[in-house]
């Protein structure tokens, strides 16, 4: 797996890291020169190439002719934006990712053709608000840009889940209680499993449903 | 400001303009002259100092890479679209908008680096690059005083 990185900053060591420890292969791109040394001394098995991402010629140095994804984190939409464009056309790379730093961008983006988006600002904002609004919830992780909700609640005295079996909760339909930990080991669970408390639920569900699961859960929604 | 004569008046009515410098004013001043709509945006209110006293159209500070500050200019209404601000990747990003997104006509885009030049093309964008232009004028004299 060969990846191009382009862009600066911590997300970029974090990847770059990441990826390396993956055994993937990694190379950077940045326009600043300094940077480009301080990278190469950081990350001494990336290739780090200097010079303008949205040039062709680049790109090619950096190997997109085979590459296999190609990840743009600047703070530059526009910049991002661009150079996911020309490593599909020009490389036919097979994965592009652009990281969209204004939301209001996401939509543009997808008319544009670059489909994969990250938009930190969506990601974050949905999650604060979900754990402002449910303090039991202890982790939410949205799955394909939010179109499937992972939560994790922890089930305590108060909830009328405590001592229910699955079957008689009568969770909405597009949810599923994935998996209950309990005593430091993980239940898939069944129909007949009796939820106790102190247990921890994986909960599965679509966003639409989301606050109705909590509600047959926990009993309320905020 | 001189006009030039064979410059023939024509069925696109309304023009704008993303990035008001030095091209930008000057394209803004000469098709304003010529009695067409012309919208002007710039994030820098100070860069509208460079369009003349006679000019008659609007001026917009913001973003031009946004789509409400487009549509606030009534980009859906646009004949023709001129990208001409600093930074390539924005007036790709901007030309795209205006051409596959708002249908536009006509979309020219202002080249900054011609190693970007390429780019452009792939991204089907028409383009004018003033680095060429001039260094290829320049060149053309300097051959033929050759001569």
């Amino acid at each position: 797996m060969k990846i191009i990185i382009v862009g600066g900053g911590k997300i970029v060591h974090f990847l770059t890291k990441s990826f390396l420890s993956k055994g993937y292969e990694v190379t950077i791109i940045h326009e600043d020169h300094e940077y480009c040394k301080k990278l190469s001394r950081k990350h001494p098995k990336t290739t780090v190439v200097h010079g303008k991402p949205t040039n062709p010629v680049i790109l090619e140095d950096a190997g997109a002719s085979y590459s296999d994804a190609i990840i743009a984190v600047t703070l530059q939409d526009p910049e991002n934006l661009i150079v996911c464009q020309i490593a599909e056309k020009m490389y036919q790379i097979p994965k592009t990712f652009a990281l969209v730093n204004d939301p209001k961008n996401i939509e543009i983006f997808n008319k544009l053709g670059v489909t994969k988006v990250i938009s930190t600002a969506s990601i974050v904002s949905s999650m604060i608000e979900q754990k402002v609004l449910l303090e039991d919830m202890i982790n939410l992780t949205p799955i394909e840009e939010g179109k499937l909700a992972l939560v994790e609640v922890v089930a305590q005295s108060e909830h009328p889940m405590i001592n229910q079996t699955l079957e008689n909760l009568q969770l909405p339909e597009n949810s599923l209680v994935g998996c209950i930990i309990r005593d430091g080991k993980a239940i898939i669970p069944r129909g007949k499993d009796e939820i106790l408390t102190g247990d921890r639920l994986v909960v599965l569900c679509l966003p639409e449903v989301q606050s109705q699961v909590m509600k047959t859960l926990l009993g309320r929604v905020e | 400001m001189a006009m030039n004569n064979n410059i023939k008046n024509n069925n696109k009515e309304y023009i704008i303009i993303v990035g008001c410098g030095r091209i930008g004013s000057r394209m803004a001043n000469e098709l304003s002259q010529t009695g067409k709509s012309v919208v002007v945006i710039d994030n820098d209110p100070n860069a509208f100092t460079k369009l003349d006293e006679s000019f008659s159209g609007f001026m917009i500070e913001g973003d031009g890479v946004e789509t409400d500050v487009l549509e606030e200019a009534k980009i859906k209404r646009a004949d023709v679209l001129i990208v001409s601000t600093s930074n390539d990747a924005a007036n790709m990003m901007i030309a795209q908008i205006g051409k596959n997104v708002y249908n536009i006509d006509q979309v020219l885009a202002r080249v900054v680096d011609p190693d970007e030049l390429e780019t452009y093309n792939v991204l089907e964008i028409e383009t004018v690059s003033p680095t060429l232009l001039a260094s290829r004028a320049m060149v053309e004299k300097i051959l033929k005083e050759d001569n």
